[in-house]
């Protein structure tokens, strides 16, 4: 069951979204919608702790905007799919800040739209597929998703996870080798960027031949026999979105 | 001693056919196939050279002199266009002139041995002589070159005066070393002459500094003129596009009330599924007007919003897809056109040939706005053209294979960027990825 919330200000709209959400293939027996007419009432509505995978939000609103709303929407739940939806071109450079997935154009045809929400529901269903690992800190055992790692670092008897949330990076401790971890996360878009680590290539700020800079700010550096594959990895990662 | 004087000659051999192609070049053009390729050029020269030293060796005047006068007329029939008459012209032309330097050059240093082609003689002047003898050539053929050639790559007057300055100075400091024999001290003629060469040289690299910033500053100019026309062209362009809508969009406005008694109609009747379809039809109208507003880049706007007219031309089908919240910060308006430009035309070419020719344009921003996404494919048919593992234009004309592709890829390298290119099942792509940081 997915947990698709949808906030417009126009019930038309919010009505068209689940009428097209239906024609991409959406079965209505394996979504929620919860549908919001302001910022102001999608707010009220974060403290239920609803599991939200997907939000849909207008930019353009009554007196909360669409950043605003988006700025309390991501600190409650950092890892869900955000959607942007907007009549207008030109949103301001803010709104990258809250990484949305998508910006839907309200003008788009049907037909564009369809195919823009099969991606996003492809994209739910990557989310879900993402793979939880097992990390401890001292001696407590929590879960991390696979997409919150920025890279998983060799070492004796395991590996060591370096998990960036909330803007922080912090060790966790893997019993697994780091080769199968690669085994499980290369298709989630990790590759080998040293012998002795390997890196999530959608936390790669800066990639220059011989380093590369991540989103935390650490800069690794790349071995010379890993260096073609990784480029190419990265490439096909960054590019792969359409 | 031999072996020196041998390369003292060979040295004088290179200067002086050199300086007789570059002044021949002035006034003579190039034929076409020696000037696509440098290295025809090069080889020619190195023949005629080795012709040329070979028969000084010989060391006979006579020999030398015809056989100077045959190389330098068979090289100017070789490598220029032009006709006979002018050729045995300039060529009777610049050998005076050599002459002639060497004649002044022995009267002005007082060391008159008569003809320089007795090659015996000539070893045994010292190397000094022979740089300066043969610097000497190179301003006056320098400075006649400047004011006699009628082409346009002539230097300004300026530019003239002051290099011509720096060359003096240079043969002045050059000819006091010499004759002072080093000593400055006791005589006061070299003092005086060492002093003015010091002054020349001084004001004269000043000057030349001067003006290469000027120069540097209206290369910028220019480059900023041609880049605003480039820009003007986009945005008049665009605009057209964009009043084609409008006046599109002002037939739609005026049919809608053919469409609106058409729906009433069918509504009455109770014919849903044809009003859907009419509506759908209305749909697709109305995002006509606004389709060409992709960005609020100007530029990406102009550009794409010209192919898709090409494109409907072509009977190519063109998809677009830019992100409505393109955050460009590295990429300049006219590396833009240079990127887009370029591509698109790849594109456009190749897809053309196709029975239903398509081209996919995907702008976007990636991993949290730090990458700018750049991907464009296309539908091609039949093969593409390599020359190892660079790819081949399929442009008609010579000279401007893969120069595309080329001038994309660096500028994508100048912003420490990354370009890969794949084909697969007759699909062509070229994918950019640009840092968009700081």
């Amino acid at each position: 069951m997915y947990h698709i919330a949808i906030c417009d200000d126009d019930a038309g709209f919010r009505r068209k979204i689940k009428l097209l959400f239906e024609r991409a293939g959406m079965h209505e027996r394996e979504v929620r919608y919860y549908e919001y007419a302001s910022g102001e009432e999608l707010h009220m509505h974060l403290a239920e702790h609803i599991p939200y995978d997907l939000l849909i939000l207008d930019m353009e609103m009554g007196e909360m905007d669409g950043h605003a709303a988006a700025r309390l929407f991501r600190k409650a739940y950092p890892s869900a799919v955000l959607v942007f939806c907007t009549g207008k071109v030109a949103p301001s450079p803010e709104s990258f800040k809250f990484t949305p997935y998508r910006y839907l154009m309200k003008q788009f045809t049907d037909a564009k739209m369809i195919g823009e929400l099969r991606e996003v529901m492809q994209r739910l269903q990557e989310e879900r597929e993402y793979p939880e690992l097992i990390g401890r800190k001292e001696a407590e055992y929590i879960s991390v998703s696979a997409k919150d790692i920025l890279y998983i670092s060799n070492r004796k008897n395991g590996s060591t996870l370096y998990v960036y949330r909330e803007g922080r990076t912090e060790e966790y401790l893997s019993n697994k080798k780091l080769k199968e971890h690669y085994e499980e996360l290369w298709r989630h878009g990790f590759e080998y960027a040293h012998n002795s680590y390997i890196v999530n290539l959608a936390h790669v700020k800066k990639l220059r031949r011989t380093e590369l800079v991540l989103a935390d700010g650490a800069v690794l550096s790349i071995s010379r026999s890993k260096a073609k594959k990784f480029q190419e990895a990265f490439m096909d990662r960054v590019g792969g979105k359409y | 001693m031999e072996v020196l004087s041998k390369c003292i000659l060979l040295f004088m051999n290179v200067i002086e056919l050199y300086i007789f192609l570059s002044f021949m070049g002035s006034f003579l053009e190039y034929r076409k196939w020696f000037g696509e390729r440098k290295y025809r050029i090069i080889i020619v020269y190195t023949i005629a050279l080795m012709l040329n030293y070979g028969t000084n060796l010989l060391e006979n005047t006579v020999l030398n002199i015809v056989s100077s006068l045959i190389c330098f007329f068979v090289i100017t029939c070789i490598l220029f266009e032009g006709s006979n008459l002018s050729k045995i012209l300039y060529v009777i032309i610049s050998c005076m002139i050599i002459m002639m330097c060497e004649f002044i050059y022995a009267v002005i240093s007082g060391d008159f041995k008569g003809d320089r082609t007795k090659q015996a003689e000539l070893m045994q002047v010292s190397p000094w002589q022979l740089i300066s003898m043969e610097l000497l050539k190179y301003i006056i053929f320098f400075v006649i070159r400047q004011f006699a050639s009628k082409r346009e790559r002539r230097l300004d007057k300026k530019w003239i005066g002051i290099y011509v300055l720096i060359l003096l100075s240079n043969l002045m400091f050059m000819m006091v070393i010499v004759y002072s024999e080093m000593d400055f001290t006791k005589r006061l003629y070299a003092q005086i002459a060492i002093t003015v060469c010091f002054g020349t040289s001084v004001v004269g690299n000043i000057a030349l500094f001067y003006l290469f910033q000027r120069y540097s500053e209206t290369l910028y100019s220019e480059m900023q003129k041609e880049l605003y026309i480039q820009k003007q062209n986009a945005s008049i362009k665009h605009y057209q596009v964009l009043e084609e809508a409008n006046n599109r969009y002002a037939e739609f406005r005026h049919d809608i009330n053919h469409y609106l008694l058409a729906i009433g109609e069918l509504a009455v009747s109770g014919e849903n599924e044809k009003i859907a379809g009419i509506l759908e039809e209305l749909h697709v109208q109305m995002n006509d007007h606004v389709r060409m507003i992709y960005s609020r880049h100007l530029v990406i706007n102009a550009m794409l919003s010209e192919k898709v007219g090409e494109c409907e031309q072509a009977d190519v089908k063109m998809i677009i897809n830019v992100e409505p919240l393109l955050d460009v910060k590295r990429l300049s308006d006219a590396e833009w056109i240079a990127v887009l430009g370029n591509l698109l035309d790849n594109a456009l070419r190749a897809a053309d040939n196709c029975e239903e020719g398509r081209i996919d344009v995907n702008i976007f921003m990636q991993n949290d706005n730090e990458y700018l996404v750049i991907k464009i494919g296309n539908t091609y048919e039949g093969q593409l053209q390599r020359k190892g593992r660079q790819l081949l234009s399929t442009k008609k004309g010579e000279g401007e294979h893969g120069i595309g592709l080329r001038s994309v890829r660096k500028i994508v390298e100048k912003h420490g960027g990354m370009m890969k290119r794949s084909e697969e099942n007759q699909y062509f792509e070229v994918l950019i990825l640009i840092p968009n940081g700081e």
